[in-house]
């Protein structure tokens, strides 16, 4: 019977809608009961990634490996994995990562630049950890052009390549499209990451399935940046029902969702006025609260804001950008060059 | 200025050979540069691996000499006394040792800071006892006068620099890089950048029309600090740069702001420094900032080597 892999990214995605402020007992709970469910995969870090602790992407309130180490702790037989972003994090915190006890490594880059994954691929082959390639603003690129970069990963020895709608800005037939693709092309195992800004991670995820995914990403109640991600009690729904759920449990899932991780969340995540712009926008879902805040100090409407970043094709790791082009459209600070 | 450097500036006695060593993208921006440039140095070789390459093609056509053998070719020639290493940082590690052996001083272009970590608006080396001298990368050499500025006029714990990219930009080899530059790129703001902890994160974007390459620095500021002081030694060190690189700016006016730090709320100074190309596609600037600094290192190196026929004599 084929076997879907589903990993839980409400320890590392859901970071960003918390503000990046989970203590240690929330990483216990939520990987306990993961693991209690039969969750195989469970993903801690930073919402940006291994090592992103800094004034620009957000300080964690707990030490990154203690949240690894806590997570693992916690698991008798999830597997943890983490996130690095190259270029944000390095080589030296994937090891630290691998050391607390996080053994598969999921290296995220753009979808036009995987080749920033090599060294990181490598690395995480060396030092025994499964290597996942995590191709990010997956809707960027056609279906041809994502083959093109997943089969980079695949010559590098990956063990699997994810498609990430990081904006959120898939319809089914676009997910179809582009993880059929990888199907046919990729002897290595293919995943998507779904964000639910136009209200579909759930039926994108499905729709990955049909075009053959092995692998899945949800989070506890959706718990992630933009309008969240795919609800992994939902995720568990679907693929029971479609005969795939090996080892899940429902019932235990729904529970963690409402009594574990619902209690912990600032807000609930779902597709509203600015998370659909973003999607509309096409920007990363992690500029969401961040527009938000500068639209608030500037007196902007943050539709138009997200639009204008969308404009601008910000990405991650630009969050200053958001302040700038804030100020910008107010027109209370000038930007002008100082040199000629 | 002493004796030396003023009959080199002068042009008097043959001009020192250099060779660039690499092909890639920004081996060719230096290759243009250097065969341009009227001060010490003449340019003899470009040095690569594969034919059909950025660097090689450019210089054959400036009529450089050229070729496939890599750093052998660099060893044995014999006007050759100072090279520009645009390779890798692995490949430079096996490069190394082979060009101190022969003698041969040497510009490290690639982010492998074996040695001490050069940026010429801060720290022009002083002599060239240790072989080999690192400009690690374009992120560095934009940012480390800015955090050297701050450092200089107000106590700073931290700093942060947020570099961007375009994606045309980086070659392959760069990207094979990415590690040693991000980690170099926070030594080098720890070193000549006077910071006590800093962290240095690489963005590469494909956004399309390609953005200029920007740094944003974050230093945090500790105590009472002056702030009309340290916004003077950031203009003067950015006409410091200017001087090199006319193409680095600041985009604005630099901003104190109170901020989340890794210790709680904290007066944070942001600068956001902008290079733009002046000869190569606008967006290019990361390639022309290293190549400027490289020229401006090699000036001061060229000056300061025995000549060919000194030794001779």
């Amino acid at each position: 019977m084929r076997r879907v892999r589903l990993t839980d990214t409400t320890l590392r995605d859901g970071s960003h809608a918390v503000g990046h402020r989970f203590s240690l007992g929330q990483a216990r709970d939520v990987s306990r009961a993961l693991d209690q469910s039969g969750v195989p995969v469970i993903e801690v870090a930073h919402g940006d990634g291994l090592g992103a602790d800094s004034i620009q992407c957000g300080f964690l309130q707990s030490v990154e490996t203690e949240l690894i180490s806590e997570a693992a702790g916690s698991c008798r037989q999830a597997t943890i994995a983490s996130m690095l972003l190259p270029g944000i994090g390095s080589g030296s915190d994937l090891r630290e990562a691998f050391r607390h006890g996080a053994r598969i490594a999921r290296i995220a880059a753009l979808c036009t630049e995987a080749d920033l994954c090599l060294e990181y691929v490598e690395l995480a082959r060396e030092i025994g950890m499964e290597a996942v390639g995590f191709l990010m603003m997956a809707h960027l690129c056609s279906p041809q052009r994502l083959v093109e970069q997943a089969r980079l990963i695949e010559s590098w020895g990956g063990d699997c390549v994810y498609i990430a709608d990081s904006a959120g800005a898939m319809l089914p037939a676009d997910v179809r499209a582009r993880v059929g693709a990888l199907k046919d092309a990729l002897t290595i195992e293919v995943g998507f990451h779904g964000h639910n800004n136009f209200g579909v991670a759930v039926g994108n995820s499905v729709a990955a399935l049909e075009a053959g995914a092995d692998q899945l990403d949800g989070s506890l109640r959706g718990l992630g940046a933009g309008a969240g991600n795919a609800p992994t009690e939902l995720l568990a729904v679907a693929l029971d029902r479609m005969g795939l759920g090996s080892g899940l449990d429902v019932f235990g899932l729904m529970d963690a969702a409402e009594f574990v991780v619902a209690p912990l969340m600032p807000f609930q995540p779902l597709p509203d006025r600015d998370s659909i712009t973003l999607g509309r926008a096409g920007i990363y879902s992690t500029f969401l609260l961040q527009a938000k805040h500068a639209a608030r100090q500037y007196g902007l409407d943050p539709r138009d804001l997200l639009m204008e970043l969308g404009k601008r094709q910000a990405l991650v790791g630009q969050e200053d950008q958001v302040l700038e082009i804030a100020a910008e459209m107010s027109g209370r600070a000038q930007v002008s060059p100082r040199a000629s | 200025m002493s004796a030396q450097a003023s009959a080199g500036a002068s042009g008097k006695g043959p001009r020192v050979g250099v060779a660039i060593l690499g092909a890639g993208r920004l081996a060719a921006e230096l290759t243009w540069r250097l065969q341009a440039a009227a001060g010490p140095m003449r340019l003899e070789l470009v040095a690569g691996l594969a034919p059909d390459s950025d660097g090689l093609r450019t210089a054959q056509e400036l009529g450089i000499d050229t070729s496939t053998d890599g750093v052998n070719a660099v060893l044995s020639h014999p006007q050759v006394q100072l090279v520009f290493d645009a390779t890798g940082a692995r490949a430079h590690a096996r490069n190394a040792r082979a060009l101190r052996d022969a003698g041969k001083l040497t510009v490290d272009l690639t982010p492998s800071a074996a040695g001490p970590i050069i940026v010429p608006a801060v720290n022009l080396p002083a002599g060239v006892d240790g072989g080999e001298v690192c400009l690690v990368s374009s992120a560095a050499q934009a940012a480390v006068p800015v955090a050297c500025a701050v450092s200089r006029a107000a106590r700073t714990s931290y700093v942060e620099v947020v570099t961007t990219v375009a994606s045309a930009t980086l070659g392959r080899g760069a990207r094979l890089d990415i590690d040693e530059l991000t980690a170099a790129s926070a030594r080098a703001l720890e070193g000549p950048g006077g910071a006590r902890r800093a962290k240095a994160i690489l963005i590469v974007t494909p956004a399309d029309p390609a953005p200029l390459m920007r740094c944003i620095l974050y230093a945090v500021l500790e105590a009472a600090f002056d702030e009309p002081r340290v916004r003077e030694s950031i203009e003067q060190m950015v006409g410091a740069v200017q001087r090199y690189a006319p193409g680095y700016r600041l985009r604005r006016d630099p901003e104190v702001l109170e901020r989340d730090t890794a210790r709680g709320r904290k007066p944070v100074l942001e600068a956001t420094i902008e290079v733009e190309g002046l000869r190569r596609p606008h967006f290019a600037g990361n390639l022309e900032l290293m190549a400027s600094a490289a020229e401006r290192v090699g000036d001061r190196l060229a000056r300061l080597v025995p000549r060919a026929s000194e030794v001779v004599a």
